[in-house]
C-alpha cells in the first residue's frame, strides 16, 4: 500500500517534469495544447523509431487543385495515406505500396473552398467575373488559363472579393474534422495544417506550410490575404501559441523564391537582427528541401565541388517560366550564412532541420519514378504534357517537346522523423527537436549523432549509448579544445528500392570570416575504401540498362555505417555537419515515360538519378571564451 | 411498395409538382416578372461585389441587365439550346444528385448499423499477421556456426550482425513485412514454423534465420471499436441505395428505346 502510494507520487511528478516543454528561445515556452496522462502505445521505443510521412498535400479545397480537376477531399487524402485508393482526375487509381505513418493536408488558405463554390451556380461566388467558365473547365490549356487568371486576380487590390467567409470557414472546419477523425494514436498521425501561400511582387515564392501540434485549430488560418509578409505570419503564430495553439511553419520551394527565401534582409529590407532570428527560429525550425517542384538542398553554381549538387534542379519561380536567381534560394547556402552570422553577430536565423514532402495537388502523394503521378491533375498526367516524350507534331520553330516546366519536376519527396512512438505529440516534438530527415522518395533511414567518445560501430547498444553520450541530428554540440568530436553516420536502404552507393558528410564551417563547404565520402559500398586525399569512394560500377531500366543487382550495400572524425577539424570555428546517402543510379520518371512510349529518353534531361536522403544538421560552436 | 413509404420519395414527388406549377405561372411565355425577390437577389450580389447596397439608379441598371439576361435565357430555352449540351446536362444531373444524397439522419439507427456491419464483416477484418524473431547475417558461410550455437543454447540475440532491423517484430501483415524486408522475403513466410529457426531466408539486406513466434489469423474488428467508421460507411451505403431506388422508380415512368 505504502509502496504504491510512493509509486503514484513518483509517477505524477514525472508526468509534470516530463511534460515541461523545451525553451524555444526568447524565454518563451512551447504551448502545451493537451494535458493528459502519457500512456505509451505498443511500438514505443526509447531508442526511437523512424516514421515516414508527407506534410504537404492539397485537396479539392485548394483553388488550383480544383482547377486541375482534383475532387479528392481531405477525408479521401487521409484515407489514401492509410493505404486507401484515390482515383486521379486522369482516370487511373493511386495507391501506396506501403501506407504512410503521418500526414498533413495543407490546402492553400487563400480562397480555401472558393473555387468549388464558384463552380456551383447556386452560390454568390459563382456570379463573380472570375468564376466565369469555372463550371465548364475542360482541357489542360483551358485549366491552365483559369489557374493563371485566378493568380493574376489574387495579385490585385480586389483579391479579397473571392473570399466568402462562410465557404472559407466550412472548408477549414472540414479539414480540421478530417484530421481529427483519421488520427489514430500508435498507428497513424493525422496533423492539422494549411499552406500560407505568400509571394513577392515578382512571383518570388515565400510559401510555408503551417502544422499544428494538437487537435484544436484557430477559427481560421492566417493567409496571404491577411498579409504577404511572412513576419506577420510568425507574429500570428506567436499569438496562437500564447493561446495554447502550438504550430510551426515549414518554408518550401526556396528554389523558386528568386533569392528571397533566405536573403540577408527582412521583408521590408532592413538588416537582420537577433529578434528576427529568434522569431524565425521559434516558428520555422524546419525547411522542406525536396518535393515535386525540385530539390532545394544546393545548386551546382553554389557548390562547385559537390559532384552530386546537380540533382533535380527546378530553375523557375513558382507557377512561371521566369528564372529564379540562385543565391538566397538554396538551403545549404542559408545554413552557411547562418553560422557566419552566428560568428559575426551572435545570432542565426537559418538554423533549419530538413524534411521532404510531395506538394501533391492530387490529394495523394507524388508516386515513384516508375509510377509517377506528378502533382497538377489534368495539366500533366500525360507524358506528352510533361515533356518527357515528343509532341505528335513539333511546335513552331521545330521544338519537339511541349513548352512546359513539368520536365524539371520530380517524383519526390518524403519526411522522416525519429520519434518514440507514432502519436501527434511524439512526431511533432521530433519536428521541434529537428530530429528529422528528408528523402527524394525511397524509405531510406538515416541515423546521425555527434559526441565525444562514441562507442564502436559494432557495439550492441550503440543507439542508446549514442543518445546518452552524444546529440542526434538537429542537435548542438559545444566544441572542446582538448577532444575531437566523433560522428556516428548510418544509413539503411529501402528494401524495395536500389542499394546504397556511398555515405557522405557535408560540412560547412566559418574560416577567416567566410563559410566554406566540404563534401566527404565516409563509407563506400561493397567494402570500398575512401581515398584519403580526395575523400571519395571508388566508382562501384553500378549500371542502369536504359532499354528497360533494370539495374546491376550485385553492387551496392544494404547498410552503410561508420564512426567518422573530421580530418580538418578546428574547435575555434563555427561549423555544421549533415549526412547525405546516395543510392545506386536508377531511371528517372521521364526515362520510364520514354521507354513505355517506345521513344528515346529526352537528351536534355538526366536519364538516371541517384535517389538520396539528407539528415538535419548538427551544429558545433566554439566554447564560450 | 416499399418505396412509397420512403419519406424522401414523397418529398421529391411533392417538390416536383410544386416546382412545375410555380414554373408554369412565373414562366408563361412572353411574361417576365420583376418582383421583390429578384430585386433583393440583385442587391445582395451587388453588396458582395462592391461592399455597398445598390443605389436606386444602380438597382435600375441591374434590373435592366437581369431582364435582358432573362429574355435571352428564355429564348435560348425556347430554341432548345440547353439540349445536347453536356455541361447543362451534367450540371442538372449533379443538382438532382445533391438533393437525393441529403439522407436524413433519423433517430436510432444502431440496429441498422449493426446489420450493415454483419453483412460487410469482410471490410472490417484484419489480415493474417506474423510475430517473429530474426538473426541477420551477410556471410553465408556463417550458417553452420550459427546453427551450432543455437543448438548449444546460445542467446540468439547475440548472434545477429548489427543492422537497423529489429530482432523481433510483433503482429506484422505481409504488406508491412514487404516494406521492411523487400518482396522476395515475403514469399518464404508460408514456410515458417512456430518456435523453430528456419532459414537462411534472403532479403534485400542479406540472410536471415527466422523463428515464427505466433501466427495471428485474420480476425474481425469488434463493432464497438470502429462504430464511427461503420456508421459513416453505412450512411454512404444508404445514400447509394436511395439514389439507386430513386433512379429505378423514375426509370419506370420512361420507355427506353434502344435502337
Amino acid at each position: 500500500m505504502m509502496r504504491s502510494a510512493v509509486m503514484v507520487a513518483v509517477l505524477s511528478f514525472c508526468l509534470q517534469a516530463c511534460s515541461e516543454k523545451e525553451d524555444v528561445g526568447d524565454g518563451k515556452k512551447l504551448a502545451d495544447t493537451v494535458v493528459e496522462p502519457q500512456v505509451s502505445t505498443p511500438d514505443f521505443n526509447a531508442g526511437r523509431n523512424a516514421y515516414f510521412g508527407d506534410l504537404h498535400v492539397h485537396t479539392m479545397y485548394s483553388f488550383d487543385a480544383f482547377i486541375f480537376g482534383t475532387t479528392a477531399s481531405p477525408d479521401d487524402a487521409y484515407g489514401f495515406a492509410k493505404g486507401g485508393v484515390v482515383t486521379h482526375p486522369g482516370g487511373f487509381d493511386m495507391q501506396l505500396d506501403v501506407p504512410l505513418d503521418f500526414y498533413a493536408v495543407t490546402d492553400h488558405a487563400f480562397y480555401l473552398g472558393s473555387l468549388r463554390a464558384m463552380a456551383d451556380p447556386s452560390t454568390d461566388l459563382s456570379k463573380h467575373e472570375i468564376a466565369e467558365g469555372m463550371s465548364e473547365l475542360s482541357d489542360a490549356a483551358n485549366r491552365y488559363g483559369h489557374f493563371q487568371k485566378v493568380i493574376a486576380f489574387l495579385r490585385t487590390e480586389r483579391s479579397s472579393e473571392l473570399l466568402d467567409q462562410q465557404v472559407y470557414k466550412e472548408a477549414w472546419d472540414d479539414i480540421v474534422a478530417a484530421a481529427n477523425r483519421h488520427n489514430d494514436p500508435g498507428k497513424f498521425t493525422a496533423l492539422i495544417g494549411y499552406e500560407y501561400t505568400a509571394s513577392g511582387d515578382q512571383m518570388e515564392n515565400l510559401h510555408r506550410n503551417v502544422i499544428f501540434r494538437g487537435d484544436t485549430a484557430p477559427e481560421l488560418p492566417f493567409s496571404r490575404i491577411d498579409s504577404s509578409n511572412p513576419e506577420r505570419l510568425w507574429e500570428w503564430m506567436d499569438e496562437q501559441r500564447e493561446k495554447g495553439l502550438e504550430a510551426l511553419a515549414i518554408p518550401h520551394n526556396s528554389n523558386g523564391s528568386n533569392g528571397e527565401m533566405f536573403k540577408l534582409l527582412d521583408f521590408t529590407g532592413n538588416r537582420l537582427n537577433s529578434a528576427y532570428a529568434d522569431q524565425r527560429m521559434r516558428n520555422e525550425p524546419l525547411v522542406e528541401i525536396t518535393q515535386v517542384k525540385g530539390t532545394s538542398d544546393t545548386h551546382p553554381a553554389l557548390s562547385p565541388t559537390d559532384e552530386w549538387a546537380d540533382f533535380e534542379i527546378m530553375p523557375y519561380r513558382i507557377a512561371t517560366k521566369l528564372d529564379s536567381t540562385v543565391p538566397g534560394s538554396y538551403v545549404r547556402e542559408a545554413l552557411m550564412n547562418g553560422i557566419e552570422l552566428m560568428q559575426k553577430k551572435g545570432f542565426n536565423p537559418f538554423k533549419f532541420g530538413a524534411i521532404g514532402s510531395s506538394d501533391t495537388h492530387n490529394g495523394t502523394y507524388a508516386g515513384d519514378e516508375d509510377n509517377y503521378w506528378s502533382k497538377v491533375g489534368l495539366l500533366d498526367d500525360e507524358p506528352v504534357e510533361r515533356g518527357s516524350i515528343p509532341l505528335p507534331e513539333p511546335r513552331k520553330g521545330g521544338e519537339l517537346y511541349a513548352d512546359s516546366y513539368y520536365r524539371t519536376w520530380s517524383a519526390a519527396g518524403l519526411a522522416g522523423v525519429w520519434a518514440d512512438e507514432n502519436t501527434r505529440g511524439s512526431i511533432y516534438d521530433a519536428f521541434r527537436r529537428k530530429e528529422t530527415f528528408a528523402t527524394s522518395g525511397p524509405r531510406i533511414r538515416v541515423r546521425f549523432f555527434a559526441g565525444y567518445g562514441l562507442p564502436k560501430i559494432e557495439t550492441k547498444d550503440l543507439i542508446s549509448r549514442a543518445y546518452s553520450i552524444g546529440v542526434p541530428m538537429g542537435g548542438d554540440l559545444i566544441a572542446d579544445k582538448d577532444r575531437e568530436p566523433e560522428f556516428l553516420v548510418w544509413a539503411s536502404r529501402d528494401a524495395n528500392s536500389a542499394p546504397l552507393q556511398r555515405l557522405q558528410i557535408i560540412k560547412a564551417s566559418v574560416r577567416d570570416g567566410k563559410s566554406v563547404e566540404h563534401v566527404f565520402d565516409v563509407a563506400c559500398s561493397g567494402g570500398g575504401e575512401v581515398d584519403k586525399a580526395t575523400h571519395r569512394c571508388p566508382d562501384n560500377g553500378a549500371k542502369v540498362n536504359l532499354e528497360d531500366c533494370t539495374i546491376s543487382d550485385d553492387v551496392g550495400s544494404a547498410e552503410l555505417r561508420t564512426i567518422w572524425r573530421d580530418p580538418d577539424y578546428d574547435p575555434s570555428e563555427h561549423a555544421l555537419y549533415y549526412m547525405r546517402v546516395l543510392e545506386n543510379p536508377t531511371c528517372r520518371w521521364s526515362t520510364w515515360d520514354a521507354i513505355r512510349s517506345g521513344v528515346s529518353p529526352r537528351e536534355d534531361l538526366h536519364a538516371t538519378i541517384q535517389e538520396r536522403a539528407w539528415s538535419s544538421p548538427i551544429w558545433i560552436s566554439p566554447p564560450e571564451q | 411498395m416499399k418505396l412509397l413509404r420512403e419519406p424522401l420519395v414523397w418529398f421529391f414527388a411533392v417538390g416536383i409538382v410544386l416546382f412545375a406549377t410555380d414554373d408554369y405561372f412565373s414562366r408563361q411565355p412572353g411574361r417576365v416578372v420583376v418582383d421583390e425577390g429578384v430585386r433583393s437577389r440583385l442587391d445582395k450580389l451587388w453588396q458582395v461585389q462592391t461592399g455597398n447596397s445598390a443605389t436606386p439608379k444602380e438597382l435600375e441598371s441591374l434590373v435592366q441587365n437581369w431582364i435582358r439576361e432573362e429574355v435571352f435565357y428564355r429564348e435560348a430555352l425556347r430554341m432548345g439550346l440547353d439540349r445536347d449540351d453536356s455541361i447543362v446536362r451534367r450540371r442538372l444531373v449533379q443538382k438532382l444528385g445533391f438533393l437525393i444524397e441529403e439522407v436524413e439522419e433519423e433517430g436510432d439507427q444502431a440496429q441498422a448499423v449493426q446489420e450493415y456491419y454483419q453483412v460487410n464483416t469482410a471490410d472490417y477484418s484484419l489480415p493474417v499477421r506474423y510475430s517473429f524473431s530474426q538473426i541477420f547475417f551477410t556471410d553465408g558461410s556463417r550458417l553452420v556456426e550459427l546453427q551450432t550455437k543455437l543448438e548449444q543454447g546460445d542467446d540468439w540475440r547475440g548472434l545477429s550482425e548489427t543492422s537497423m532491423l529489429n530482432s523481433s517484430y510483433a503482429s506484422r501483415s505481409e504488406k508491412e513485412i514487404t516494406a521492411i524486408f523487400g518482396r522476395p522475403f515475403v514469399g518464404y513466410l508460408h514456410s515458417l514454423v512456430q518456435g523453430k529457426w528456419v532459414g537462411p531466408i534472403k532479403s534485400s539486406f542479406g540472410l536471415h534465420l527466422v523463428r515464427l513466434e505466433r501466427l495471428i489469423p485474420t480476425e474481425t474488428t469488434p463493432l464497438a471499436y470502429i462504430e464511427k467508421r461503420v456508421y459513416a460507411d453505412y450512411l454512404q451505403h444508404r445514400r447509394e441505395v436511395v439514389t439507386e431506388a430513386f433512379y429505378q422508380d423514375l426509370l419506370g415512368s420512361y420507355e427506353i428505346v434502344l435502337e
